[in-house]
């Protein structure tokens, strides 16, 4: 499953799957994070899936069962016994949100709305969560042309913008600073006041559904 | 026999937070591990306490808080080398790290700088009550997680603790300072074919120094650039405390207890668990060299870490 892999600390391992950035990689990558999530062993203190690769964080009194274990992992495929939830996010795409419309159109040679039923028809998969709690990194759009970051990164980002560089997209769940160019607004919750805890999960997937100002503003409230 | 204090925290202090266990099991979905900065203080100020060695301390910063014992007594330590004195009526004492005091109803605990270190830890007897959870059981200050709602100590936050009312007091005579040098030792990082060889030989022959940005998710280092030259960006990928990344600038960025989740720098070296400790106490323009271990040294200095750890029990002095 994965091609190489490599202690890098006295306490981590990083498997690595492959160059690119891919639906298929990535699913081999997350299908090794789902096993080692639900088999708990104690000795794994964390276990985090990227695009490409798996970083494995664990005991170091451990190390002759990490061992054994990443060698077994390598026989493992298409573990997919911890079921991937789809969620259908609401998204306003006005611009007053999509700040940076015209970057999108300009480096897409598309207009705005015939984005819109792009990035909304596209059913994204969460390749990873990171930079902060709960964003997710989700991909990907069918593009082959480069959208690249905004040269001068935003001091500050309001929290449910929906953001585009190249083919992925990223949802802000709090206000931060941030360089993704700005597509839209949702007011989906990221992070589940209840459980403490963010609420997508690497591996699950994302469809938008696009509403107007009037439905956003409403469901704000 | 249980009985119940209340402390208040007449001032905070620069940056005072709840800090004990790391935060597992959550890094891929973007919490980070947090804990204390200097964990090796932690641990040894808590086994002075008996306390579990990752239990909840106060971490101090730089300058430390005011606090004034409204209930109860409040038993604590100070491990770390820090100024602070004890207030009762209208008497003032001289405290010392490293020893156990027990402070009455009135009393007033008063911490202010830090001595050649940047973080101090206050250690106390019993169990704090309320807000404690048992996912969190750190603060997140960067993110707003985890304890005490994830803030820092406010102004006025008063805490209640159940404690125990026997105690002896007791200290431990024997000084840590040997542990703490500017020798910081690495292992390879996952990227360090990004730079080349004369890059990576500067980065271990000249020496580093830590600028003003120091804080609890990283540290700048300064006057040693040293750029990739592959390319300054990798797909993101999941990244651990110590790890030493390199922005397209060159001047690296150590990563410390808060350090995001994964991140797209490429990662030049690792600073063993061994050492992170020691790079945290080193002041705004201290000087120090990186020195390059194979997994396996680190692997032991590790264990010899835990050692130490593990021996600070039959040093202990009763009073």
């Amino acid at each position: 499953m994965f091609i190489t892999y490599e202690q890098t600390s006295e306490q981590s391992y990083l498997l690595d799957y492959g160059e690119d950035i891919n639906f298929i990689t990535n699913k081999k990558v997350i299908s090794h994070f789902k096993y080692l999530l639900k088999k708990n062993y104690k000795y794994i203190l964390n276990v985090v899936p990227s695009f490409n690769k798996l970083l494995i964080v664990f005991d170091i009194e451990f190390k002759k069962d990490i061992e054994i274990l990443i060698k077994k992992l390598k026989s493992i495929k298409d573990y997919d016994e911890i079921d991937s939830i789809q969620h259908l996010i609401s998204i306003c795409y006005d611009e007053e949100y999509a700040l940076d419309y015209k970057n999108v159109e300009n480096a897409f040679s598309m207009d705005f709305d015939e984005f819109i039923n792009f990035h909304s028809s596209t059913i994204f998969n969460v390749f990873m969560i990171g930079f902060m709690p709960g964003l997710p990194f989700l991909g990907l759009l069918s593009v082959n042309k480069s959208l690249p970051r905004l040269e001068n990164p935003r001091i500050s980002i309001p929290a449910g913008s929906v953001g585009v560089v190249d083919n992925l997209s990223v949802i802000y769940p709090n206000q931060s600073s941030g360089g993704w160019n700005l597509i839209g607004k949702t007011s989906f919750n990221l992070f589940n006041k209840h459980t403490n805890k963010p609420t997508l999960n690497p591996g699950d997937s994302v469809k938008f559904k696009s509403i107007t100002k009037k439905e956003f503003i409403e469901n704000e409230e | 026999m249980k009985s119940e204090t209340k402390i208040e925290f007449l001032r905070a202090g620069l940056v005072t937070s709840l800090q004990g266990e790391n935060i597992n099991n959550l890094q891929h979905l973007g919490i980070t591990t947090s804990g204390p900065m200097d964990y090796f203080l932690s641990k040894i100020g808590n086994l002075i306490m008996e306390n579990n060695e990752d239990d909840l301390t106060f971490e101090i910063c730089k300058f430390g808080p005011i606090i004034k014992v409204i209930e109860g007594s409040f038993i604590f330590l100070i491990s770390g080398n820090i100024n602070f004195k004890i207030i009762n009526n209208s008497n003032s004492q001289k405290g010392e790290c490293f020893k156990s005091y027990i402070l009455k109803k009135g009393d007033i605990l008063e911490i202010n700088q830090t001595i050649n270190s940047n973080y101090a830890y206050l250690i106390f007897k019993g169990e704090l009550n309320g807000n404690i959870s048992s996912e969190y059981r750190s603060t997140i200050v960067s993110s707003s997680l985890g304890l005490n709602d994830g803030k820092k100590i406010s102004d006025f936050d008063k805490f209640n603790i159940l404690n125990i009312s026997f105690f002896r007091n007791r200290s431990l005579p024997f000084s840590l300072i040997n542990f703490y040098d500017n020798k910081i030792r690495v292992v390879k990082g996952p990227q360090m074919n990004f730079f080349k060889i004369s890059i990576i030989k500067k980065f271990f022959s000249k020496k580093f120094k830590i600028s003003k940005n120091i804080n609890r998710v990283g540290i700048r280092l300064i006057e040693n650039p040293v750029k990739p030259t592959i390319s300054s960006n990798i797909d993101s990928e999941g990244i651990i405390k110590g790890s030493i990344q390199v922005p397209g600038d060159g001047n690296p960025i150590v990563l410390t207890s808060e350090h995001p989740t994964i991140g797209g720098y490429p990662k030049i070296a690792t600073i063993l668990i061994a050492d992170l400790f020691k790079l945290v106490q080193l002041q705004e323009g201290s000087e120090f060299n990186f020195k390059e271990v194979e997994i396996n040294v680190g692997e032991n200095l590790h264990f010899d870490f835990l050692k130490i750890i593990k021996s600070i029990p039959n040093k202990i002095v009763y009073l």
